[in-house]
């Protein structure tokens, strides 16, 4: 319970701020590495539902996430901010440094998760209000609790991400 | 937006794998995990050229099939590959385990199984590839396909305290699976082989959960026997299935 208190907090902290962008994002996460062993394997779908907005160069991101993963199902709020690089015309180029806390869904007790990732991101922009984006990454997640149950408890993986989002408030 | 956050819950909710219970292996037993797999091989047994390959049920963390497969492992010489499947639903990976048999080349012939939801994907994969499979066990499961002509053996089992499965669905769906034969203890399984039918046996006092070790399963009856005498007898008919079958 302490657990889910402290991450409510922190989700609050990034996305309380005048959000200016919303965005709906699918993932697929092909791994590479997982614990005591490496290879590719496919770790599953995703869905992540994101809140941005402009800070310095960049913008402060949050996010909802549901994915599966290979002890299950997962959920986790996302937080992290996404650097500008290049920005030209209707295309932007970017990439978001990110953590995630969440839980592994188990109904006799959900199990701490946590990640960090990194992913440059592609994003063109449609006329004033929305945009699309693509992302390639790299992102580690481990579920300390999980060792007790089974041998990984902790993944490398690419997440891939396309997605769409509007931009709130006056253009 | 209340019914959009109701929608995020009822999703998190119905996503919720039940966890293994925490067992204690036998040396006897070595596993090795990778994020498709569990495979269970004997260390103090001659490996048997025929093995295992199992579709946990639905929303069951696979680790919770290990103990309940350990007799037919350390005892008998088995290899046992148990599935990993995406958001712990067999029915996402359906023919999955047909792509990885070809991976433990000590095992030369499969027989294939699942409980509950993934012996239901267990049929499905069993159809799409009737040559891979020497033969077929289903754990309170039944097959939503077309198996009535295949001649390799079938074995089904169920517990007689069971009321996650729907007796309706089994009755239903009986025609999908090779000709039915009753048997009530295992001197009646026939001795020169099974092929082209259905063993059927019904475990007495057995639920649903205790075919895995998870603890009990929302809508199960308590069983009447103990975890271990469920998979005991799960394990002695098994065995016999195979023996008869020259498996």
């Amino acid at each position: 319970m302490k657990q889910l208190r402290y991450i409510f907090i922190f989700f609050c902290v990034t996305t309380t701020l005048s959000a200016q962008q919303i965005s709906l994002n699918f993932e697929s996460f092909p791994g590479v590495a997982y614990s005591g062993g490496s290879g590719y394997f496919y770790g599953g779908g995703g869905l992540e539902l994101t809140y941005q907005h402009d800070l310095g160069k960049g913008r402060i991101r949050g996010g909802l996430e549901y994915r599966m993963i290979d002890w299950g199902n997962q959920t986790s709020m996302n937080a992290g901010y996404n650097m500008t690089y290049y920005v030209r015309n209707a295309w932007r180029i970017s990439g978001t440094s990110g953590l995630q806390l969440g839980l592994a869904l188990f109904r006799e007790k959900p199990l701490f998760a946590w990640g960090l990732e990194y992913s440059p991101e592609v994003e063109w922009q449609s006329g004033k209000r929305f945009f699309a984006n693509a992302s390639l990454g790299i992102r580690y997640t481990n579920s300390p609790k999980y060792k007790n149950y089974g041998n990984i408890n902790s993944v490398l993986e690419l997440p891939v991400r396309i997605g769409w989002g509007f931009r709130l408030g006056k253009t | 937006m209340k019914k959009l956050l109701l929608f995020a819950a009822l999703c998190t909710c119905f996503s919720c794998s039940y966890l293994p219970e925490k067992v204690e292996l036998s040396t006897a037993v070595s596993i090795e995990e990778t994020p498709d797999y569990i495979s269970l091989i004997p260390t103090n047994n001659a490996l048997l050229s025929t093995g295992i390959i199992f579709y946990p049920g639905g929303l069951v963390d696979p680790h919770a099939y290990i103990e309940a497969f350990e007799e037919l492992v350390s005892t008998d010489g088995r290899q046992v590959v148990i599935m990993k499947v995406a958001a712990n639903l067999a029915i996402t990976n359906s023919g999955k385990a047909h792509r990885f048999i070809d991976d433990f080349e000590a095992v030369s012939d499969w027989v294939i199984g699942g409980h509950s939801l993934g012996g239901v994907v267990a049929c499905t994969d069993a159809e799409a590839h009737p040559d891979a499979y020497k033969g077929l066990f289903l754990l309170a499961a039944y097959s939503i396909s077309d198996l009535s002509d295949w001649d390799a053996p079938v074995m089904l089992l169920t517990g007689e305290l069971d009321v996650v499965g729907n007796p309706g669905d089994l009755v239903e769906n009986e025609p999908n699976l090779p000709p039915r034969l009753d048997v009530l203890t295992l001197a009646e399984i026939p001795t020169n082989g099974t092929s082209g039918q259905t063993i059927y046996h019904e475990i007495s006092g057995a639920n649903h959960a205790q075919f895995g070790n998870y603890g009990a399963q929302a809508g199960d009856s308590p069983a009447a026997i103990s975890a271990e005498a469920q998979q005991s007898e799960v394990s002695d008919f098994l065995r016999t299935f195979f023996n008869v079958n020259s498996l």
